[in-house]
């Protein structure tokens, strides 16, 4: 893992290997429980003895829904709103929970392949950075 | 267990422009008087609320009698914790006579949520994901595909859920809809649409408890509160505002809480005659059917097609119309719940009482972030 290029929002949550992102977990070293994000103890037996692992930057969608109204601040809406997926992805060590992007919304289905994406979110213009999911592309 | 729910008391659910306190007051006042006792005679009160106030401050409208007042908050099942703690001191010894309430009075709209209190960045709410009904959309969604269950099923829970409300004086929304009206409706989070989701809104309830010898000075028809369980839940469940989910899954903290429930009462689930459970969203009451153990993961579409739980069915359910009819004051649904229960059990269930002499009844509430109080009642 080397330190990661991203804004301070986002430290911690994702770091590069090879210029390709993935997020950052916590493994446990007594039950080998992954999570995500970074935790203090372990969720599953509350062991301490915890380490930042790198999580699959690939996955299939195991759950989605869509969000058809707008979040209320924080969130960072672009104006008009547009409905977006919202999903877990299972890396085969935990299921983390992201937007998905790349299809129309509605499209989804459990199962899909997805990699991760990092890159400014909002079709605003605004270069604030958010990590996503798209479609897994072939050969990645 | 030997407990008995020796008078019960409603403020009504919806919106009006009383205080959250002169709700509880007017609860427990009804609940008093329903059971023929006075404040003064309560030797142990427990009660809740998120957005109402402090419950043991009711103290100063109700009487200042000294009367030890524990104030409990868990979330949605706020009032089934309320119930134990008031169960857990008959069943001690250190009382005859308890009171519990619960009340609130909630902004309208879906709850907004701070992450910070979760111990979550605010990276989660900037992305837009610090949304409750999300989590409801894609957990229903997995178990409906986990299942082969058919998502028009949430419109037929829904369509049930607003009928019996209908017949219920006391229900917030008096109007029945359609199953075709509550599936072609806005979509919120897919596979819920907005007749699917039930609202946060404003009421208060309060039981009298009593031990047995009490019970039979009181009145004739006591209702037996035969167990009360709470469960947290377990690491790998699907519980709100988790950035991310276990790699396994367990069964969730009612499956738990219910097992425990009718081990502890000898009461079987096959044996309930009316049941109410957490409806905050018409998936939560199809997956809580087969998580309190009252029918297999997946038969819910047989059970809700062959209409068994209808009022007149086999195994009624929300029979006052649930959340979704109701809405929920947080600190009071749970306890609306076993007030339903008391009432069908007793025969006093007003425009809405299920036929055939009912005598076994079973609650279930569910609140953020996976904990669970499940009942069981007796004639």
């Amino acid at each position: 893992m080397t330190s990661s290029p991203v804004q301070p929002h986002l430290d911690g949550l994702l770091a590069f290997e090879d210029d390709r992102p993935h997020l950052v977990g916590s493994r446990c070293a007594e039950c080998s429980t992954d999570t995500f994000p970074v935790a203090s103890s372990c969720p599953c037996c509350g062991s301490l003895a915890i380490a930042p692992v790198a999580l699959a930057s690939s996955g299939t969608v195991w759950t989605w829904s869509v969000q058809r109204f707008a979040p209320k601040p924080p969130f960072r809406v672009a104006q008009p709103y547009q409905p977006f997926t919202v999903a877990y992805v299972d890396l085969g060590t935990v299921k983390v929970e992201t937007r998905l992007a790349g299809k129309p919304v509605g499209s989804w289905k459990i199962g899909d392949p997805v990699q991760l994406v990092i890159g400014p979110l909002n079709p605003d213009g605004s270069d604030w950075q958010a990590f996503w999911f798209e479609p897994a592309k072939e050969g990645v | 267990m030997d407990v008995a729910i020796v008078g019960v008391g409603l403020h009504p659910f919806g919106r009006f422009p009383t205080s959250a306190r002169d709700m509880a007051t007017f609860a427990v006042r009804a609940a008093l008087a329903d059971a023929g006792v006075t404040w003064n005679q309560i030797g142990f009160a427990a009660g809740g609320s998120r957005d109402g106030g402090h419950a043991d401050a009711l103290v100063k409208d109700l009487g200042l009698t000294g009367t030890p007042f524990m104030s409990v908050y868990n979330g949605c099942a706020t009032g089934g914790s309320s119930l134990l703690a008031g169960a857990n001191a008959i069943a001690a010894g250190m009382t005859d006579l308890v009171m519990v309430v619960g009340f609130d009075k909630h902004e309208r709209g879906a709850f907004g949520s701070d992450p910070a209190l979760y111990g979550i960045g605010p990276w989660y709410a900037e992305m837009g994901m610090m949304v409750t009904t999300q989590f409801f959309g894609m957990k229903i969604q997995r178990y409906l595909a986990q299942y082969d269950l058919d998502p028009r099923l949430l419109a037929e829970i829904s369509a049930k859920a607003l009928r019996n409300g209908a017949r219920n004086p006391q229900a917030w929304r008096g109007t029945a809809l359609s199953v075709d009206e509550i599936a072609n409706a806005d979509m919120v989070n897919d596979p819920l649409t907005k007749y699917m989701f039930c609202s946060p809104s404003e009421g208060a309830a309060a039981i009298i408890l009593a031990s047995p010898d009490k019970a039979k000075q009181l009145r004739q028809d006591p209702v037996w509160l035969r167990a009360v369980e709470f469960r947290t839940r377990k690491y790998g469940t699907f519980e709100v505002f988790s950035p991310s989910l276990a790699a396994v899954t367990t069964p969730a903290a009612t499956e738990f809480a219910a097992k425990a429930a009718f081990e502890q009462s000898g009461v079987a689930p096959a044996d309930i005659d009316v049941a109410q459970l957490q409806d905050t969203e018409a998936g939560a009451e199809l997956m809580h059917l087969a998580e309190s153990g009252l029918c297999e993961h997946g038969e819910q579409g047989d059970l809700i097609m062959s209409g068994a739980l209808e009022i007149d069915g086999r195994l009624p359910v929300n029979t006052d119309g649930g959340c979704i009819a109701n809405g929920e004051p947080i600190g009071a649904s749970g306890l609306r719940q076993v007030i339903e229960c008391a009432l069908q059990l007793q025969g006093r269930a007003v425009g809405r009482q299920v036929p055939g002499d009912p005598q076994a009844a079973f609650t279930q509430v569910y609140g953020a972030p996976g904990v669970s109080t499940c009942t069981v009642l007796t004639r």
